[in-house]
């Protein structure tokens, strides 16, 4: 006991007169000051599109980026939405498709093609777990780096409003990609629920080392692996450590990260389609149990937004509810989801959102899906072919899709490089 | 509430605050909200049990005072440690025990599935009954009672020590509830370079090797025995800076309210021997286990082999007060074997007569230290891996070392093909580092620098602390290890 009292004792020394009052205060305000100057005199040029994490979002952006192709059309929507356009296309093109790289919906170009004339080039911006909220900043990035589409397709579901898995708009992957890419000061409210999340939204806009963490991150360990490169090689004639070792040995690091090759969709024929089909009712119960109706009034909030910017970049919106199991609709109780499908009608409406329903029971059956929600080849061949039925009987759909195939090809012709122009199929 | 979250920022501001511009006699009711509300914001419900225990404690605790025959006093101070130890059993130990005598009956052949419990750990349990059993055989002892219930509820659950200790003593701690003191700029700035320091070891060292731990631990089978030692000395690194980062903060913390709470670590990998490691290491539950534990079973004023028995029964129990778990048990017999071990050791050089001189080299103490530090780390093991068949394996790996080391080629090391995480070829840098740092920093103790370090660099240390956390503050850093315990 008596020389652990002398160590805590030796904690506060006596010391002898200051010359300043407090030291932690002096280092509070120089560190306030080093933000400050950095803030107004950035030494380092930062790319926001680089990411730790290169997860579905990052991958579709970085296509987005670095493609010069123009997209009149582009689809938003969770794995629903991935799962139908990924298997349909697979087939369509009788080969597999790698998701990482592959963004477009050959498919649903070609029904556009032959039903209105003109060329289509789909973006496929659509990404597993994207919520309404996700939706609207994807297609706000996608603008952001001068790509703005004429027509937005965007399909949801109930799980889109209701996860209960999912608290917040800001837990989900595609969120933390994109908030590096948009400015979220009109959404900001909304986007950042609790207090301490607003306080963090706060921190990372007016400190600068707190903002740009991420950035610093990336640089340091860039710098680092090149050092080590010098100081310590790799071993030749070792085995190589790939991305699949690390996902084994380290589970939970970078959790969402994707590689090429690791996400493919390969053609299938119905007797492998009907044995691949797998129940995930289980997951749904969990997604469904109970639905917090903070997060259903901000998805619908977002949705709204995404109207309202649609509305002001003169982009059609279009707004499918996408079809899902009758099992996974039974897991909600039914007076649940008929509310929900006339909530959407309702506020389509409102907005002047064309909107079309196309969860149909008996349309699509449990042969038609890989699981309770994610269509297979057939359910997604069906999908876009029901889809564009639907786009042809509306008339405001069919003339916005009618001008923006005519707008693609004027495009096309203008620029003079017919190589450029979408191979008919 | 975790140390390291933007929750206990906002929070330990706050509370500080208050703090200094409350009138003392409010300041330990405040304090006692605030440590209440911390504990409750992981799981408001536990906030009954702490309450309760407390309660319970403050009322049964005096009975052992009063009672005037000393049977009496026994029987009263069993009943306090029984209700302690079994409402730490329910909680912590009860799976455990179930599944022992499943696999004890399956022995014999008897069937029997044990009930699934659903119990949830609550945090910091295992330090705050420590705690009230302290006070408790203190009282039985002679030493007075605590007459406040605020201050006894306080001592119980002050918030900088609520969760992973270190584990206070009353007669420390209580006294300084009573004197009213007056804000000091040096409880500021003693209190926020511990914590800086604290949040430094654990984000920036603790947390990166981690890694290591994990991958090396989980899959044992995919590295060398080589990438093993050093992944087993990734973990003795990261358990000590995961564990004095958090004793630092709580320190620091407690200290902005102007309170002294005991030191936990003192360079343990330093030490030249198993017993100077145990003076070192986890100080205040070392302490607790000579004074409530080898003590009372007869100490070491008894027979040479009933004290190697104390000895081996406080380190196995110290052991399984870590976890519910075969591991633990195993960890902390064998840390009871290196003691008994390294007495019998001193007892064979005493007899042997070797020179003095020799015994007292630089190179007799280095040698020590390194062959110390490696009992220590093969300890490790059994703390660290999931089970006793994985603990096992790589220690069965590890004892292969020599033999790898006569064949030495750089394509052994299994962790220089790793690029990413980064730190996993880094650690051929960042252990050394981490190696010479404790006798460096034992003799800057030595000389005395850190008690007046010139306020420039102090100044400097912060801010560059500031800097590197705010960028290195990870989304979700891992919890502190001891929090499981």
């Amino acid at each position: 006991m008596s020389t652990e009292r002398a160590v805590v004792d030796n904690a506060l020394p006596a010391q002898p007169a200051r010359r300043i009052k407090s030291t932690f205060l002096l280092a509070l305000v120089l560190f306030g000051a080093l933000n400050f100057y950095l803030d107004f005199n950035t030494p380092i040029p930062f790319d926001q599109y680089r990411f730790p994490v290169k997860g579905w979002a990052w991958w579709a952006m970085n296509d987005l980026r670095t493609s010069a192709d123009v997209h009149n059309v582009v689809l938003l929507g969770s794995s629903l939405v991935v799962s139908a356009i990924a298997a349909c296309d697979a087939n369509y093109h009788k080969k597999g498709l790698d998701l990482t790289q592959y963004h477009k919906a050959a498919y649903l170009d070609h029904r556009l093609r032959t039903t209105f004339g003109g060329s289509f080039s789909t973006f496929n911006l659509a990404l597993p777990g994207q919520m309404p909220s996700d939706a609207y900043l994807a297609l706000r990035a996608m603008v952001n780096c001068a790509h703005r589409p004429d027509v937005v397709i965007y399909g949801i579901a109930p799980r889109d409003f209701l996860d209960s898995t999912l608290s917040s708009p800001v837990d989900t992957e595609p969120f933390r990609y994109f908030r590096r890419l948009v400015n979220l000061d009109d959404v900001a409210n909304w986007m950042f629920r609790t207090p301490l999340a607003k306080l963090d939204w706060f921190l990372q806009r007016n400190f600068y080392l707190y903002g740009k963490a991420m950035d610093f991150q990336l640089a340091s360990i860039e710098l680092t692996t090149g050092l080590l490169s010098g100081l310590l090689p790799v071993p030749a004639g070792g085995k190589p450590f790939t991305w699949w070792d690390r996902t084994k040995l380290l589970p939970n690091y970078l959790p969402g990260e994707i590689i090429p090759n690791a996400v493919m969709s390969t053609p299938t024929t119905l007797k492998e389609a009907l044995a691949a089909y797998s129940d995930n009712t289980k997951e749904y119960q969990a997604r469904y149990k109970s639905p917090d109706p903070l997060t259903y009034k901000t998805q619908i909030y977002f949705l709204r937004e995404m109207a309202k910017f649609c509305r002001k970049e003169r982009i059609e919106l279009i707004v499918v509810n996408m079809p899902v199991t009758i099992e996974n609709a039974m897991i909600l109780h039914p007076q649940v989801f008929y509310n929900y499908k006339q909530a959407m009608r309702a506020i389509c409406d409102q907005d002047k959102i064309t909107y079309f329903d196309l969860c149909d029971f008996d349309a699509f059956r449990v042969p038609d899906f890989h699981d309770t929600v994610h269509m297979n080849a057939f359910g997604g061949t069906k999908f876009l072919d029901l889809l564009v039925q639907a786009l042809t009987v509306d008339m405001r759909a069919a003339s916005a899709l009618a001008l923006a195939g005519k707008e693609l090809d004027r495009h096309f012709f203008a620029e003079s490089r017919p190589d450029k122009r979408p191979r008919l199929h | 509430m975790l140390f390291n979250s933007l929750q206990y920022l906002v929070f330990l501001p706050t509370v500080f605050v208050l703090f200094w511009i409350t009138p003392h006699r409010f300041r330990v009711p405040l304090l006692l909200v605030a440590s209440y509300v911390f504990y409750m914001s992981w799981r408001p419900i536990y906030g009954l049990l702490i309450f309760g225990l407390t309660l319970g404690n403050f009322l049964l605790v005096p009975l052992i005072a009063k009672a005037t025959e000393q049977k009496d006093k026994k029987w009263w101070l069993g009943v306090v440690v029984a209700a302690n130890l079994i409402t730490l059993g329910i909680f912590k130990y009860a799976t455990f025990s179930l599944i022992t005598v499943k696999d004890t009956l399956n022995l014999f052949g008897v069937q029997f599935r044990e009930p699934h419990l659903h119990i949830i750990l609550p945090l910091g349990i295992s330090f705050f009954v420590f705690e009230f059993i302290h006070y408790a055989v203190e009282v039985y002892r002679g030493k007075p009672l605590v007459k406040k219930f605020f201050d006894f509820a306080l001592f119980a659950s002050f918030f900088p020590t609520q969760i992973a200790g270190p584990i206070k003593r009353y007669q420390d701690f209580i006294p300084q509830l009573d004197i009213p003191a007056k804000f000091k700029w040096q409880y500021l700035d003693e209190g926020m370079q511990l914590i800086l320091m604290g949040l430094f070891k654990k984000v920036l060292i603790a947390d990166n090797l981690a890694l290591v731990s994990q991958a090396g631990f989980s899959h044992p089978g995919n590295f060398s025995s080589l990438d093993l030692w050093l992944i087993t000395y990734a973990f003795a690194f990261q358990i000590f800076f995961d564990f004095a980062g958090y004793t630092d903060i709580a320190r620091g913390s407690a200290l902005l309210f102007g309170y002294k709470v005991p030191i936990n670590f003192n360079l343990p990998y330093i030490a030249s021997n198993v017993a100077d490691f145990w003076h070192r290491w986890h100080i205040s539950l070392s302490t607790w286990l000579r004074d409530y534990l080898f003590i009372p079973l007869g100490g070491s004023r008894c027979s040479q082999w009933k004290m190697y028995r104390n000895l081996f029964i406080t380190m196995t129990l110290g052991g399984l007060w870590h976890g519910a778990a075969m591991h633990f048990l195993v960890w902390g017999a064998y840390q009871g074997i290196l003691l008994i071990a390294h007495r019998e050791y001193s007892r064979l050089l005493e007899k042997s007569g070797l020179a003095k001189s020799l015994l007292q080299s630089k190179i007799y103490h280095a040698v020590s230290v390194v062959v110390t530090f490696h009992f220590v780390c093969i300890g490790w093991v059994f703390f660290r891996a999931e089970n006793m068949q994985d603990a096992c394996a790589i220690i069965s790996q590890l004892v292969q070392a020599p033999a790898a080391l006569l064949h030495f080629s750089m394509q052994q090391l299994s962790v220089l093909q790793i690029r990413d995480p980064i730190v996993f070829p880094a650690l051929l840098i960042i252990l050394p580092i981490l190696m010479i740092a404790q006798p460096v920093v034992n003799w800057l103790n030595d000389k005395r620098f850190y008690l007046s370090p010139p306020w420039a660099l102090q100044v400097g240390v912060m801010v560059a602390l500031m800097c590197l956390l705010t960028i290195f503050s990870p989304d979700s850093s891992p919890r502190f290890i001891y929090f499981q315990f």
